[in-house]
Order: C-alpha cells, then structure tokens, then sequence
C-alpha cells in the first residue's frame, strides 16, 4: 500500500510538468485554434537556459522561473507578432506547418549550438527529499510541483477577474461576436500565445531541474502535454492541469506495475480511449464546439 | 450641411464570386429608428455586416458620421460607437451574465462609465440582475435577447444595430422587445433595426427601407408604407 501510494505521490507530482505544459497548449488553441506542436521545444529551450545559467554562473536553478517568465513572455509576443500573426489570415494549415517548422529549427538548433548529449541540473540538494510516513518525496519534485500550482493559479485569476482574460475567454469562444465588441483578435491571440509560451517555459526549468533532457526530448513532451489537454478538456485550466496530473500518475503506475517500456504505451492507449469515448475530455467544452 | 449619421452608398457586396447586394444606397440620421425589411435572403444581414466592417463592399462605401469606414477593422468599430447585435446574439453562452455585460463595456471609451451603464442596464433589464451569475447559455430566448441588447448598449453607442431581435421569440418578448428599443431611442440612440416581422417594425420606424434579393425596392416613413396598399399585399399578405 506504502508503495502505491508512492508512486501516486511521484506521478502527481511529475504529471504537475506537463499540466503546466497543457495549460499553455490549451489557451493557444482556444485563440488560435491551432495545436502548437513547439510547445515542447519551447520548454527544453528554456531547460537548457537554465542549465546554462547553473553551469556558468552557480546561481540556483529554481532563481531561473522568476527569469524565464519575462524572457518567455517576450519571445512568445515576439514569435506571435513576427511569425504567427502573418500567417494567421492564410489559415489553420500554415500555422500548423509554421509551428511544426519552428519546432524542426528549435531542436536542430539546439542540437547544432549545445550537442545532443543529454544535460542535467545537479545541484547540492537534488538528490534531497523529504519523508512522509512511508513516502519519500523528492524536494525538487516538491518544489516543482508547487510552483506549478502556483502557475496554475496565477492563470486561473488571469483567467476569471481580469478584464483581458474575460477577453480572451470570450474570443475563444466566438472571436467575431468579441470583436464586435471590440475585442481585437490580434491583441488576444498575442497574449494567450505569450503566456502559453511563458508556461512552456516555466515547465522547462521545472524539467531541468528533475530530470535529465536532450534537445529532441520537446516532441514526446509535446505529445505528452496534447494527452494532458484530451484528458482535460480544451478550455479549462484546472482541467488541463488534471489532465497533466492523471497522465502523470498513469505512467507512474504503468511504469511500476508492467515496465518503463509500456508506460508509454499505456498513455498512449488512454490516449486513444479517451478520443473514441469522451473527445471533450473530462472538464472541457461539449462536442458540439 | 446637415450630415447623415450612417451613409451607405452605392455598394455592391460580394461573398467570394457570388454578388449578395447590388447597388444599395440608404441613410440613417441621427436619433432616428430606420429599418431594412425584407425576406430572408434580400441581403440585410449582409449589409449589417458591412457597416461593422466584418465584410468589405467591393464597390461604394459607408461613411460614418461624414468619414468613410471602409478600411475599419471589425475590433474598432465599437470603439467608433457603432454596436452591432449579430443575428443569433453573439453571446458568450459559457460565461455568465455579468461578464457578459462587462465585456460590453471593453471599448476604453465607455471604462470611465462602466459602473454607471451596468447600473442602467440592469434598470432597464430587471430580469438580468436576477440572473447576473448564472450562465448565458441558460437564459431563456428573449433573456438573451435583452441581454445581447443590454452588452452592447454598455458600450455606450451613437448607432446600435440590430439583426432580427424579434426572431424565435413568444410575441410578448416581442412587444416588451420593440417597447425597449423605442426606450433606447428616446434616450439618444440611433437605431438601425433588421427584421423579418415587418408589421411591428414599421409601426415604431421612422423610416424603411424595403430590400429584395440584394436590391434596394422601396423606401419610405414606416407609417407610409403601412398604408401603401402595394407594400401591404406583397410584404404583409407575406407575414400572414
């Protein structure tokens, strides 16, 4: 029993990363109705500024989220007014291709500038947990998972009290009835594509700083973060963390229970369950959107 | 020179290859309820979205207190006080009635006032600040309706436009509905006003105009139309 409820605590708190991850995906797709398939480049990108900032300067690896949000934040604004706004009005299948394109350039650019040889954070407490009861809990995987929580929050408030995020919730459900009330579709998409951007970003240091990674880790992180999103539900924050969270738990448990081999399969297999059965996911829109 | 508040002139509008309106040409003054009638089809609806910038006529123009709004984005015509209620409401059915509201008071304009119009608003619509926190999509029709109306009346317009408010609603929402927008026009707003259920229009416009497949047919004081025998045997023999 001891055992089990120690790989639920490991799955959660590592499912926490790709809810992270999920909640960025989901709020692009809801304004851009596009799947950004970067989002997983995007955060070992930001994985390798934090080993770099680590390895060059010593300074503690967690100082990188206060860092990356603002760098993050930047780039996704810029990547959406320089990129993904001009493609915009040529349709869904350019700016599939231009996000499928920038991961390609991302990864090989990673690649070129810093080898494919995986990296990792080791600090002076990485190897450090915490014991409660029976359960040994990592305290990077702790940390981790409070600052994902934390993110979590932050965008739920953004979300619901703040006049933008009304904004942008009401555009990702009918962008020319929001227009219409002056809701410019540019200025919304923008800012759901920094912030999805800024998210990635905080899941990448929180990668880094658990677990080794290489440049060519973003694609299966991508995957793993869309799985979070149909688990989910497009739409729902709480529910793209939920989403993030049970995938975490489901390798968790597949991992220990078969073999770290079939984890992947199993997720996938929900994966596919979950679109045959329930393609809303579990918090999200109904069908009919 | 007295201007026209709204002035539509000679625009052809096309979707894509298939031409939807041929040579139309209106105008709207200001504190005035003007209607385009016409069967489904007769392309005001499309004219409607002209005028908000959604389509671009491809021959003429629309001018907007004297300056032309032909190169408008949609997202800066609420800002310019035009509020445009869209056939089927355009409600954010997921989000409550309140956010609703407060989404109609985005355009920085109307900020200042926000407090203010929601108060009149919910004056003007008891039945919404019953309903403030419940969901949109669980209103019933003409709940939707007053709030589509009451969102972009927040806005604080000069002209408001709505396409068939009267549609799929009991005849006694339909009455308190013209009722309103008689209301809204004696406190200074210009009306523009889409509708299929021609009698009850006519009978509240200060002037119509009569479209047919895309064409403009006639115009007139809504209470001449009323009386002209032509218009009554081919428009209101229609409504039966």
């Amino acid at each position: 029993m001891a055992a089990f409820l120690q790989i639920l605590v490991n799955g959660v708190l590592f499912g926490s990363m790709y809810g992270v991850a999920a909640i960025g995906l989901s709020l692009i797709f809801g304004t851009m109705q596009i799947i950004f398939i970067a989002q997983g480049a995007m955060m070992i990108l930001a994985a390798y500024i934090t080993y770099w900032v680590f390895t060059l300067t010593s300074v503690d690896p967690f100082f990188c989220f206060v860092l990356i949000i603002p760098i993050f934040l930047g780039i996704g604004w810029v990547f959406y007014t320089g990129l993904f706004s001009r493609v915009a009005a040529a349709g869904k299948n350019p700016s599939l291709l231009l996000a499928f394109g920038l991961m390609i350039l991302l990864e090989n650019l990673m690649s070129l500038a810093w080898t494919a040889n995986t990296r990792a954070v080791t600090t002076s407490y990485t190897g450090m947990g915490l014991t409660v009861g029976n359960i040994q809990i990592s305290f990077t995987r702790l940390v981790v998972f409070l600052i994902s929580l934390l993110a979590t929050g932050l965008v739920f408030f953004f979300m619901k009290k703040t006049l933008w995020g009304k904004a942008v919730r009401a555009a990702s459900e009918n962008i020319k009835a929001a227009a219409l009330l002056g809701i410019s579709p540019r200025r919304v998409s923008g800012i759901t594509f920094s912030i999805g951007i800024a998210l990635a970003g905080i899941a990448g240091v929180a990668t880094a700083t658990t677990y080794p990674f290489d440049p060519y880790f973003g694609f299966v992180f991508s995957l793993k973060a869309l799985i979070a999103v149909a688990f989910g539900g497009i739409g729902s924050v709480g529910g793209a963390m939920f989403g993030g969270i049970l995938l975490g738990v489901i390798e968790s448990v597949s991992s220990y229970t078969i073999s770290g081999g079939w984890a992947d399969a199993i997720s996938y297999g929900a994966f596919l369950l979950v679109l045959m059965f329930r393609p809303q996911g579990l918090f999200g829109r109904s069908a009919a959107s | 020179m007295v201007k026209h508040l709204l002035e539509v002139s000679s625009v052809d509008i096309f979707y894509g290859d298939a031409q939807a309106v041929w040579d139309v040409s209106f105008c709207v003054d200001q504190e005035q309820i003007v209607a385009l009638v016409g069967a489904n089809g007769a392309g005001k609806s499309t004219l409607l979205d002209t005028i908000s910038c959604i389509i671009r006529p491809s021959r003429g123009e629309v001018l907007f207190q004297g300056k032309p709004i032909n190169h408008v984005r949609p997202e800066e015509v609420a800002e310019l006080g035009i509020s445009h209620v869209p056939e089927g409401r355009g409600l954010f059915s997921r989000m409550t009635v309140l956010e609703n509201l407060e989404l109609g008071g985005f355009p920085r304009r109307t900020r200042p006032f926000f407090e203010e119009s929601l108060a009149r608003a919910f004056d003007m619509f008891p039945v919404l600040k019953k309903r403030i926190h419940q969901r949109a999509g669980s209103l019933s029709g003409g709940e939707q309706q007053m709030l589509a109306i009451a969102r972009a009346v927040m806005a604080k317009p000069v002209l408001l436009m709505l396409d068939e408010p009267s549609l799929g609603l009991a005849p006694v929402i339909v009455k308190l509905m013209f009722e309103i927008i008689q209301a809204l026009n004696r406190e200074g707003v210009t009306i523009l006003l889409v509708e299929q259920n021609v009698h009850q229009t006519l009978e509240i416009a200060n002037h119509a105009y009569v479209l047919k497949t895309g064409r403009m047919e006639l115009s007139g004081k809504g209470s001449e139309l009323l009386r002209n025998p032509d218009f009554k045997q081919a428009y209101l023999g229609m409504k039966g």
